[in-house]
């Protein structure tokens, strides 16, 4: 993994819960899984999908997880385009938040939960692929390239400015 | 027991045969179809066949192929050649090989790595649009299998070919998506790529 960015780190920060509609989500794609024409689906998935919060990250803060995705594609999507709600087999009614899950070493990671009836679901086994595969075709149809795939880019060091 | 196998990339359905000079069997002619989504075929002993004809559905094509024998036939492999050729579809086969290596935590989020049934389903499925007109956008590891993506302008169809064996096929133009669950069986498969080809060209 690259230097982690001191703006990256937690030092300290709180958790913090309020998210803007406008904010963006960030999310690294494999090379081989992207094109500039359209996004993936299979790049998305349920439960709690792993996202950078553009309040406290950069785009290009995805690709600091591991040395090998340092060239990956990253993909975003508004909060606000998240899927609210899916009514599902007429009867179970899935509920769907962005929640931010800082780390040590990155403070802007956030997690899209799921919820059957209010209850945070985490099991992968129990959620309906039916369900969740209309859950990523509504989030993909909202989803945008933000960093092409094999495109270097500078990483910056700073965390943005929250009023930005 | 003698086997009828299959290599790894597997094949849509074959139909085998014995040939009735070489079998012994007073002319009367052994017939076996196998039909179907399958890895290998198990030949009751008292079925001597010692020469195999049969054919690889390609597509709509049937490629056709033979095995003289000089004694009885204890183990048929599908010459590998038979699934050679494939075209624009060869950098997909070897982009499932890339996903068939793939290690826990590959994209970072901890995710596991797509099951041999998901891969094997997707593989079988390639190898049914072999010689038509209908070229992946995308064949993908995704976090509960293998996903292939058909697209064309704002339609398109992508198959999930999930970890436990079920494939999902969502057909979808910007507005509410068709989901609908696939059998795996080879009549089933043939009207799925009969379907998607018509979303995209209809």
């Amino acid at each position: 993994m690259a230097e982690t960015p001191p703006g990256m780190l937690r030092s300290n920060r709180p958790r913090v819960e309020l998210f803007d509609d406008d904010e963006m989500l960030y999310r690294r794609v494999a090379p081989a899984d992207w094109n500039p024409r359209r996004i993936n689906r299979a790049a998305m998935a349920l439960p709690d999908m792993s996202v950078i919060r553009s309040q406290y990250g950069h785009p290009e803060w995805a690709r600091l997880e591991k040395s090998e995705h340092a060239l990956w594609a990253v993909v975003g999507f508004r909060v606000g385009d998240v899927p609210k709600t899916i009514q599902h087999a007429g009867m179970e009614f899935w509920s769907f938040l962005v929640k931010h899950i800082p780390l040590d070493e990155n403070y802007p990671h956030s997690e899209v939960w799921a919820f059957r009836d209010d209850q945070h679901v985490q099991a992968k086994q129990s959620i309906p692929k039916e369900m969740e595969l209309r859950w990523r075709d509504q989030l993909c149809q909202n989803c945008r390239p933000i960093i092409p795939a094999n495109e270097p880019r500078e990483i910056r060091q700073e965390s943005p400015s929250p009023d930005k | 027991m003698p086997t009828l196998a299959l290599p790894p990339d597997g094949a849509c359905g074959i139909e085998a045969r014995g040939d009735p000079a070489l079998a012994g069997h007073d002319g009367e002619e052994i017939r076996k179809s196998f039909q179907g989504l399958f890895d290998s075929y198990s030949l009751l002993k008292h079925e001597d066949i010692r020469a195999v004809r049969g054919y690889v559905r390609q597509g709509i094509q049937d490629k056709r192929f033979s095995w003289p024998q000089p004694g009885p036939i204890s183990k048929v492999e599908v010459p590998r050649e038979i699934f050679q050729n494939s075209g624009t579809l060869d950098p997909w086969f070897a982009r499932l090989a890339e996903i068939s290596n793939l290690k826990k935590d590959w994209d970072g989020y901890d995710t596991e790595p797509p099951a041999t049934t998901a891969i094997k389903n997707a593989r079988l499925f390639l190898d049914c649009t072999r010689g038509l007109d209908l070229d992946p956008e995308f064949v993908s590891p995704s976090p509960v299998g293998v996903g292939i993506t058909f697209a064309r302008d704002v339609r398109e169809v992508y198959l999930e070919f999930y970890n436990d064996g079920q494939i999902y096929a969502l057909f979808s133009d910007g507005g509410e998506p068709v989901i609908k669950r696939i059998e795996v069986a080879p009549e089933v498969i043939r009207q799925l790529i009969s379907d998607i080809q018509g979303y995209l060209h209809g």
